[in-house]
Formats: structure tokens, C-alpha cells, sequence
């Protein structure tokens, strides 16, 4: 037999062990001095994470803190399916994805509001992949490639911007490019540097690249490959770090350098590695120290519900036994659980800053 | 010679695919009847018969050489190209883009489910399930073809289409870059792969068809089957119309690609890859496909009557 190589996984650092859980409440420790010890600083960190839960029939957003306490129904809309949150920087607003059933049809689109969860407001229909400017004046967005919905998370075209102030609609300069290299489409998972030039994302077929990991400069036409491969980029605050999942099994954590001329990423280390189990969605607290992450099992999950597709858990609108951990950044000690509950699919989660005096979604 | 006949009933193909369609033995000399789907796409109706699949000087699991017996069936001549499947409406995963290029990057399972979309299109019952990706074989969609229908539709009536041993020679008598002309030989009319490609896939049907009237079946891009791969099927395999094992972690893919050797671009090597059902983003730039379909009695029938210039054939012009 002739069998064809799969994509190889780097070595990078030793599987964290993972404490055990009670179902429901906040993660329990499996009573190593490490876990406890990562628990009992979560519980002073001020901020909260944002996730996505889908149960009883329905998508929401929930927050809960950063021990994985005090969860909390934060959009409480029966009827509507609230998914991908996506904070401002400073804390005060959430942009997220709505998707609305047409018949077999579905329409997303991108809305925003504020941290409370009052005050929504349409951003595109027909739109997907939010994420926020570092001043929070803008929000980038991608389309959907084709008139009809297609849940693959790199059905897209184009990188548009929305200014919260004006509700003005601006294209990338890259959308119409000649250069196939330089046409911005078919990108997913939106992050933006703190030094507002670039935009992390993936590019799956598209932009002449098979897969990757790429930085698209917001005002020009640059195109950076960051060579790291996999998927679902995301930035620490001071964008000096980024996070993202190497593959289905492994999320890794390197130094990128956004002042050098080809964006250089260099000392990559494995954050989590777990045997069958896929991890994504990773992302940075907003003081860089923790990562929040999505894991479940692989394979496709039948569209068993109102709002859900059949395809793999990892990309958004699909259910899945998924739940949500959180490491280190620095990639030492355990990852805890911090979400449970049978037959409740939590993930795509975001931290929602939470600074002194501005206890905006408390 | 070829016969062309459009399909123009709700049921797209009319299709016809027993040894009488072509009389007897005469399908190892005459070049089966093509038509044109409803949606444009061109098949060609592979008669049933015979053949001996696998290799007695190939890899372990081309062996042992066994007699084959298929049922006719339809095959498309080209591999599915960018532009058929972004008329779907699906995000064309290839890196390669081109619309006449084939589709490539492309999971077994999204492989699976495209055969589905053009069944539905066309007003046939779709073969997958699609959360288990179980295959019925008894619906009269698209699907993907098993290994056996595969090798025999590149077989096209022979036994050797390229002389291997004389492959073999050319490709260890020159180096790679020794004697590109020579190491291309035969097989680079017929093929792109890696003595001919410019390191990416070429447009579909550049190359010459085989006897059969099949393009870029030893090359541009491997092709995904239907089969569960096993290393030991062929050892237990059924005589007629094997369908492969009822379950293992891989599938089979046949064929060659635009960066395999002279050695991978035959009829007999098998190939297996995970079917990436469970993976959302990683398949090869050199994974393609085709489609099949199975024909009903009344079909052969209606075809038989278009090929001897009834009111079909006639509407073909």
C-alpha cells in the first residue's frame, strides 16, 4: 500500500493534564497543587469570558467569569440565534452573528451591542466573521461568498470595515485586486493588531495560498504569510503574541513581531495537545496571561435542532459535545474546565474586559 | 466511434451500460457511447463485462491479480472541474484555481456530498447519507465510484495501458532530470504528473483520453473512490461488483496526480487517505474526483433506441 503522508504535528512541550469536573458548577480541582492553584487566581481576575452555548433549541451568548463561575444568560432570546461573540477592546460593546432561518435557507448576518446585552444594532446581512478595530470605532467583517448560505467557515469574499459612528460601509482595497495573490477572499477568523495596520486571518483556497495563516495589511495591499499553518489566528492584547490551532489537536502560542518587515513569528510552543479530542477557538485574556479554548470530538454532527448544520463542531452554527478550557499563556501547568453539561454545546469564547470602574456586562 | 446523445427527460442520463449495449466483446475495441447530463456535464457509459484487477508485480495490496466482474455504469470522462462545482454554489477548496482545472483539496466526505448536490439537482435520490456517509448503491444518483468500477473504467478493455516494466526501465535507466522527454514517454500524452507537470494541475482533458474515451485517469489529480481501503480486500473481495470492506479509517484513491512518479501513474496502484470527515481543513492539492452512476434497465433501454437514431439521437444535430 502507498500511504499518503498526513501533515505532521511539532513537538513543542509536555501534555498538560486536565482536571476533572463536576457536571454543571465551576470546574473542580482533581486536587493537585497546580489546578487549585490556577483556580484560585482565576477567581481574582476581573474578567469575564463570552462563549456561545446551544441548548434547549437555541443559541445564546453567555458570560460567565474567569474561573468559570457565575454563568449567565446574557442575550435570553428564545427565538433568535445569537453566535460568535466577538468585545471591543475596551469592553463596552459585543459584535456577534445572528442566523435566521428562510426556509431551508439560512441568513447570518453581523449585529453589535452593547456589553449588557441592550441596544443591538444590524451590521451586514449575508456577513460573517466579526471582529473589532483596537480603537473599537470599527468593526471588519467578511461576506458570504455565494447568494445562497453555505456553512464552511471560509465561504467568504471580501474584508468590508463598518464604522459604528457613521453606519458607512468601506471595502478593503484588496477586495477587486487584480492580483489573485492579493484578491481578498475565502479568510475566516478575524483578528486585528493592536497597531491597527494589519489583520490576522485564515485563508483557506483562496488568495492563491491552499491553507494558512496569513496578515493583511487594512490600508494597502500587503499580504504576509505568517508560515505557521493551521488556522483560527488570534492576538494578544499588545499583539506581541498569537494563539491558534495547528492543527485538530493542538493549539499553539508564538512571539510574532508585527514592526519587522515579514511580521516574523518566531519560539512557537504547544499550549494543548490532547489525544482525539479537537481544539480551537483559542483566545488571549485581555492581560495576555490566560487562553480560553473550545474542545470536543471530531467528526460531523447531524443539524438535530433549529439553527444547526451538519458539519464539523469546530466552525460556527454546528453543535457538538464541545466545552471550554482555559491554560496559561505561557503554556506551563494544567488547562481547567471551565463549562460542562450533557447535551449543551459551549465555545467560540471571548474575553469581555473588565477594568476598574467599568463594570459594564456586571 | 462515439455516439453523443444530450439527455433531455427529467431523469438527466439516459444511460446504458450492459455488454449487449455494445455488443458483446466489441466494447474492448469500440469506444462507448457518451452523452450529456442535464447539467452539462459529460459521461461516458462504461459497459459491464470482465476484467482482471490488480497486479502480480505491483505493490502487496495490488495483489492477488483477480477476475472482476462489473455491471455497466456511467462515469464522468472528466474530473469534476472548478467551474461545475462552483455552479453548485460551493466554495471551491482548490489551490490550484482555474475553471477548467480540476477541483482539488477536496475531502473524500465534501467529495461525497457534492455527488449528492448534483443528484439532487437533477432530480435523483442521492446516494449518502450524510452524517454516516453510508453509500446506497441502489439509488440512481451520483456517487463515487468504487475502486473496481474505477481501475476498470482506466483499464478501458486492456490489461496494460502503458507498459509498466518498460516504465519501470525508463524511470531508473535516466534520472529525474536526466532525460525528462524520455522519462515522459507514452504516458506523457495521456497524463500530467511529475515528468510533464509545471507543478500544479493542468486544465481537464489536455491530455489524450484513453481507449474508452476517459481523461487524466493516470494523472492531474488522484481520485477518491468509494471504498473503504483495506490492504487484504483483494484476497476476499467478491467476484462481481465489489464494493469494498464495511468499514476502516481510510479510503481509497486511484490514479495519479500532477507531482506522482511514472510508477504511481497506473491502473493497478491503490492509495488511501483519511476521508477527512472528521478534519475541517486539510486535504492535498492533489486530491480530486469523478462521479458515477448506476442505470436502470429502462434507461438502457431509452438509450439504446437514441444510439440507433431514434428521436434522441436526432435532437443531438
Amino acid at each position: 500500500m502507498r500511504l499518503l503522508n498526513t501533515f505532521g504535528i511539532i513537538l513543542l512541550a509536555a501534555v498538560p493534564s486536565v482536571p476533572t469536573r463536576a457536571a454543571g458548577g465551576a470546574p473542580q480541582s482533581s486536587g493537585s497543587g497546580a489546578t487549585e492553584a490556577l483556580l484560585a487566581e482565576l477567581h481574582s481576575v476581573p474578567h469575564k469570558i463570552l462563549y456561545e452555548t446551544y441548548n434547549g433549541n437555541n443559541w445564546e451568548l453567555f458570560i460567565m467569569n474567569a474561573d468559570g463561575s457565575g454563568k449567565r444568560n446574557l442575550t435570553n432570546t428564545p427565538h433568535i440565534h445569537e453566535l460568535y461573540p466577538q468585545t471591543s477592546p475596551d469592553g463596552t460593546k459585543i459584535c456577534f452573528l445572528v442566523d435566521m432561518q428562510e426556509g431551508d435557507d439560512t441568513i447570518r448576518s453581523v449585529w453589535y451591542m452593547s456589553a449588557d446585552g441592550t441596544g443591538r444594532k444590524l451590521v451586514a446581512e449575508k456577513a460573517r466573521q466579526p471582529c473589532w478595530s483596537p480603537d473599537g470605532t470599527k468593526i471588519a467583517f467578511v461576506k458570504q461568498e455565494f447568494e445562497r448560505f453555505n456553512i464552511k467557515d471560509f465561504a467568504s469574499t471580501g474584508l468590508y470595515f463598518y464604522d459604528l459612528e457613521t453606519g458607512k460601509i468601506t471595502p478593503h482595497p484588496g477586495n477587486e485586486h487584480a492580483d489573485e495573490q492579493k484578491r481578498v477572499y475565502h479568510i475566516y477568523n478575524l483578528d486585528w493588531s493592536s497597531d491597527g495596520k494589519w489583520i490576522v486571518a485564515t485563508v483557506h483556497a483562496g488568495m492563491s495560498y491552499s491553507h494558512g495563516i496569513i496578515a493583511i495589511e487594512v490600508d494597502g495591499d500587503r499580504v504576509v504569510d505568517l508560515k505557521i499553518g493551521g488556522c483560527r489566528p488570534n492576538l494578544s492584547p499588545d499583539s506581541k503574541k498569537i494563539t491558534w490551532s495547528r492543527d485538530d489537536f493542538t493549539i499553539c502560542v508564538a512571539d510574532v513581531d508585527f514592526s519587522s518587515p515579514d511580521l516574523k513569528v518566531s519560539r512557537v510552543r504547544r499550549l494543548d495537545k490532547r489525544g482525539k479530542l479537537h481544539l480551537y477557538h483559542p483566545d488571549f485574556s485581555p492581560d495576555g496571561m490566560y487562553i480560553v479554548y473550545s474542545a470536543g470530538p471530531g467528526g460531523r454532527t447531524a443539524a438535530n435542532g433549529p439553527g444547526t448544520h451538519t458539519e464539523v463542531a469546530e466552525m460556527v452554527g454546528v453543535r457538538g459535545d464541545w466545552q471550554l478550557y482555559l491554560q496559561r499563556a505561557n503554556c506551563e501547568g494544567p488547562a481547567v474546565r471551565l463549562t460542562a453539561g450533557e447535551s449543551v454545546t459551549n465555545k467560540e469564547p471571548d474575553w469581555l474586559p473588565v477594568y476598574a470602574g467599568k463594570e459594564s456586562a456586571q | 466511434m462515439t455516439t453523443r446523445c444530450p439527455a433531455s427527460s427529467a431523469v438527466a442520463i439516459v444511460l446504458s451500460l450492459s455488454l449487449a449495449a455494445c455488443g458483446n466483446q466489441d466494447y474492448l475495441s469500440a469506444r462507448p457511447l457518451e452523452v450529456t447530463t442535464k447539467s452539462g456535464v459529460e459521461m461516458i457509459l462504461v459497459p459491464g463485462g470482465e476484467f482482471m484487477m490488480g497486479s502480480t508485480n505491483g505493490a502487496d495490496d495490488e495483489s492477488p491479480r483477480h477476475k472482476v466482474t462489473i455491471t455497466g455504469f456511467a462515469m464522468d470522462k472528466f474530473e469534476v472541474t472548478q467551474d461545475q462545482y462552483a455552479a453548485f454554489e460551493l466554495p471551491n477548496p482548490s489551490h490550484f484555481k482555474d475553471p477548467k482545472r480540476p477541483v482539488e483539496q477536496i475531502r473524500w466526505s465534501d467529495a461525497a456530498l457534492f455527488c449528492n448536490e448534483r443528484s439532487r439537482r437533477e432530480g435523483l435520490d442521492p446516494c449518502y447519507n450524510e452524517l454516516t456517509f453510508e453509500c446506497n448503491f441502489e439509488a440512481n444518483g451520483y456517487r463515487l465510484p468504487t475502486e473496481a468500477e474505477w481501475e476498470y473504467a482506466a483499464r478501458a478493455g486492456t490489461y496494460s495501458f502503458f507498459r509498466k516494466r518498460k516504465s519501470k526501465q525508463k524511470e531508473t535507466s535516466f534520472g529525474k532530470r536526466k532525460s525528462k522527454q524520455k522519462e515522459t514517454g507514452k504516458l506523457g500524452s495521456y497524463a500530467c504528473f511529475a515528468g510533464n507537470s509545471t507543478k500544479k494541475t493542468d486544465l481537464v482533458g489536455r491530455k489524450r483520453p484513453n481507449r474508452w474515451g476517459f481523461h487524466d485517469m493516470y494523472g492531474n489529480v488522484l481520485e477518491w473512490c468509494n471504498d473503504v481501503y483495506s490492504p487484504i480486500y483483494y484476497s476476499e473481495s467478491p467476484d462481481k461488483d465489489p464494493r469494498g470492506p464495511a468499514k476502516g479509517q481510510k479510503r481509497v484513491m486511484r490514479g495519479g496526480a500532477w507531482n506522482s512518479s511514472v510508477t504511481a501513474c497506473r491502473a493497478a496502484p491503490r492509495f488511501a487517505e483519511a476521508p477527512g470527515i472528521a478534519d475541517a481543513c486539510f486535504a492535498r492539492d492533489t486530491f480530486g474526483f469523478r462521479c458515477v452512476r448506476r442505470l436502470a434497465p429502462e434507461e438502457l433501454e431509452r438509450l439504446q433506441r437514441a444510439a440507433s437514431g431514434g428521436p434522441m439521437a436526432q435532437q443531438s444535430g
